[in-house]
């Protein structure tokens, strides 16, 4: 069950970046883990990801500033659709994530079945704006 | 004073002796012409009886003159007989050849007032004759109610006049007399009632120049005796409360010098009255400096201006919290009030409160609590995901479920170690913590520490040398010392190499033991030196986390050491390992 949406998770705990990756894998995603906020940034203007699962307190650059490098550049990973991963938890944070350009927001500890889910809705409206671009 | 007092006395001497005199030379002077007026009438009315009336009809000159020549000497007064035309028959003064030489006397007045009206006729004239001033009766003489002729009788008034003026020179010189004793008194007088006023007046003058030692010394029963009373009483009423008022003074400067709180008065042109010693500190003026500047002259600060601005112009108080930039990063909490008088805004007080260390405090705890959510939310998600994940079938996955599981073993122990380190820092910082203290030999505790940490020792393959002298003892809570060891070798073994080695030794210090754990690993770079003991401070977060440490270790330390009255400290170079030390009393 191979699909071709790739997925970046940018966490600096390798035990959940793990957890993410392997769920995400065994669903068939292509994904890539990074834990620090320059490597992730880095790893943004050189490839494109569909989907940026972000967390917020990271060595380096934070979430906020990874969010809104992903909207505001011109490298290829405009338009990826960025769910946040945080134990930030605060209405503020949540509104700071959104304003910088997060498009959805998973307060931790989250559900894992429900983070899928998540996903999986994100790729298929994504493969359906594919399908209708290319008509 | 003096002078008008002395001129009045002159003016009242003057005037009631003025008019004495006037009344009773008047008097006097009447009461003696009546006098002789009435005893030359009835003189008059006996020498009328001797002149026969046949002698005067038939005109008998000698007879006549004989009679008046003879009478005149005796009764010292001029006699003269006028017949009923005038004419004049006899006078003692003269010849009877000469009296009829004599001018016809109808015309005088007392004649005509005697001939023409029957009565006695009264004149005072000046006598052209004899050249004084002469009184003169008039009777005429009678036969059978037919007038005949006039008697006169003059008398020279010198002597009366004499006596007066006499009167007059006495008057005269008793009025210059009492005019010399009226200045003489009034001069004791006034000098006797003004010598108490000047002193009041000078005492008084003292007082006005608020100098109350002063006190005026008259004990009269009179108006100055209580003049003087009033104003001993008035100087001792003010000095007392001057006296009140300088205190209450002294009690508000004081507590306006000592107040922490910066306090700034300024009049209603916003012009410097008064900072106290606080608002010197915090914005580097001087009072001195200061008072009589505008406030944006004395402190250059825009905001602060603008509060008092608005306040003068409003009259309503206000709070602001304003952050200061320079001369160092501070949060004040601006209080400022308007100062009324009469109802009109007269100035304006303004309380400048530092927060600053409210503000940090409130920020560590908010942050405090946000890394507890996320040091306990970190653990907990990785346990829910990877029982989620191995319930939704990765418990068939051989190749991981072991590894999910260590991994949930690992975060649940880092979870339980978690909270028992909140809870003994939470322990620590209450306020009744109560030590234990008892001589503890610090050698033994290291070495029993040391023990515990065995196994993991020999798997690193550390060396720890124990250097502490077997007889050391300190006053301490041995459980609690116990901890501090264990924080430390437990740090000194995580971030040492391989083969690396942890020393643990003493020295005497300010009189105090200076414990000293020295390991060879990995350091602290410098800039996070100052950091270390915060708690949930981590040099690298991830490393830290990997090997089991909560961040809270060493700030448990620092309570510990502090509780102990005693104080921490690091010295370290990145790469070449870390001297972690603390103090304790013997």
């Amino acid at each position: 069950m191979k699909n071709s949406t790739k997925v970046i998770i940018i966490e600096d705990d390798k035990d959940i970046s793990s957890l993410i990756a392997y769920n995400l894998r065994k669903a068939g995603y292509s994904v890539e883990q990074v834990f620090d906020g320059y490597a992730a940034a880095k790893e943004l203007r050189s490839a494109y990801f569909n989907i940026a699962i972000v967390d917020i307190m990271l060595p380096g650059l934070n979430g906020f500033d990874i969010c809104s490098q992903i909207k505001n550049s011109d490298n290829p990973s405009r338009g990826t659709f960025v769910i946040v991963v945080s134990a930030k938890t605060s209405p503020q944070d949540k509104l700071y994530a959104h304003i910088m350009g997060a498009d959805c927001y998973f307060a931790k500890p989250f559900s894992v079945a429900i983070l899928l889910d998540a996903v999986n809705e994100v790729r298929d409206m994504q493969n359906r704006e594919f399908i209708i671009n290319q008509k | 004073m003096k002078l008008k007092l002395i001129l009045l006395y002159v003016f009242v001497i003057l005037i009631s002796f003025g008019l004495t005199s006037f009344f009773l030379d008047k008097n006097l002077e009447e009461n003696s012409l009546s006098n002789i007026q009435s005893s030359l009438i009835s003189e008059a009315y006996l020498i009328e009886n001797q002149i026969s009336v046949e002698s005067l009809k038939r005109g008998d000159v000698f007879s006549l003159d004989a009679l008046v020549k003879i009478l005149s000497p005796k009764i010292k007064s001029r006699i003269t007989i006028i017949d009923k035309g005038g004419k004049v028959l006899a006078d003692s003064e003269r010849s009877p050849q000469d009296t009829l030489k004599m001018e016809n006397h109808f015309s005088r007045p007392e004649i005509n007032t005697a001939l023409a009206g029957g009565k006695i006729g009264i004149d005072t004239r000046f006598s052209r004759t004899l050249g004084i001033d002469m009184l003169y009766i008039a009777l005429p003489i009678k036969d059978n109610n037919q007038p005949l002729g006039v008697l006169r009788l003059a008398l020279p008034l010198g002597d009366v006049q004499k006596t007066l003026s006499t009167i007059r020179k006495i008057v005269f010189l008793g009025l210059l007399l009492a005019l010399g004793f009226a200045f003489v008194l009034g001069y004791i007088v006034t000098t006797r009632i003004t010598r108490p006023i000047n002193r009041i007046i000078q005492v008084s003058r003292k007082f006005s120049e608020g100098d109350f030692t002063h006190r005026i010394i008259n004990h009269s029963k009179d108006e100055i005796g209580e003049l003087s009373f009033t104003l001993n009483k008035m100087a001792q009423d003010l000095e007392d409360k001057i006296r009140e008022i300088r205190q209450q003074n002294q009690e508000l400067s004081a507590i306006f010098n000592s107040m922490i709180e910066g306090i700034i008065v300024v009049d209603k042109t916003s012009r410097i009255v008064s900072v106290n010693p606080a608002i010197e500190k915090i914005f580097g003026i001087l009072n001195a400096d200061a008072q009589g500047k505008t406030f944006l002259e004395a402190v250059r600060n825009n905001e602060i201006s603008e509060i008092i601005n608005n306040v003068l112009t409003q009259g309503k108080s206000l709070s602001v919290e304003v952050t200061l930039v320079l001369p160092g990063h501070r949060i004040f909490e601006v209080n400022a009030v308007p100062i009324f008088e009469n109802d009109s805004v007269n100035g304006c007080l303004v309380v400048i409160h530092d927060i600053t260390e409210i503000r940090r405090l409130e920020t560590i705890r908010r942050d405090f609590v946000a890394n507890v959510s996320h040091e306990l939310k970190t653990p907990l998600t990785s346990i829910k995901g990877f029982v989620e994940t191995l319930l939704e079938g990765a418990l068939d996955d051989k190749e991981n479920n072991r590894n999910f599981l260590k991994i949930i073993q690992n975060h649940a122990e880092r979870l339980n170690s978690l909270v028992n380190d909140l809870l003994s820092l939470s322990y620590l910082e209450s306020k009744n913590i109560s030590l234990e203290i008892n001589d503890v030999n610090l050698s033994r505790v290291a070495d029993e520490v040391i023990l515990g940490f065995g196994s993991q020792l020999r798997k690193k393959r550390i060396e720890v040398v124990n250097g502490l002298a077997p007889d050391i003892l300190v006053k301490a809570d041995e459980e609690r010392i116990k901890q501090v060891f264990t924080n430390l070798i437990d740090n000194a073994l995580k971030f040492n190499r391989e083969k690396g080695a942890i020393k643990i030794y003493s020295e005497e210090f300010n009189g105090k033991i200076r414990v000293i754990v020295e390991d060879s690993g990995i350091g602290i770079p410098e800039k996070d030196i100052p950091r270390i003991f915060e708690r949930f401070y981590r040099v690298d977060k991830a490393r830290s986390r990997e090997l089991g440490g909560t961040g809270l270790g060493l700030s448990i330390v620092k309570h510990i050491v502090e509780l102990h009255g005693g104080m921490v400290g690091v010295e370290s170079s990145e790469g070449s390992g870390s001297r972690f030390f603390f103090t304790l009393l013997k």
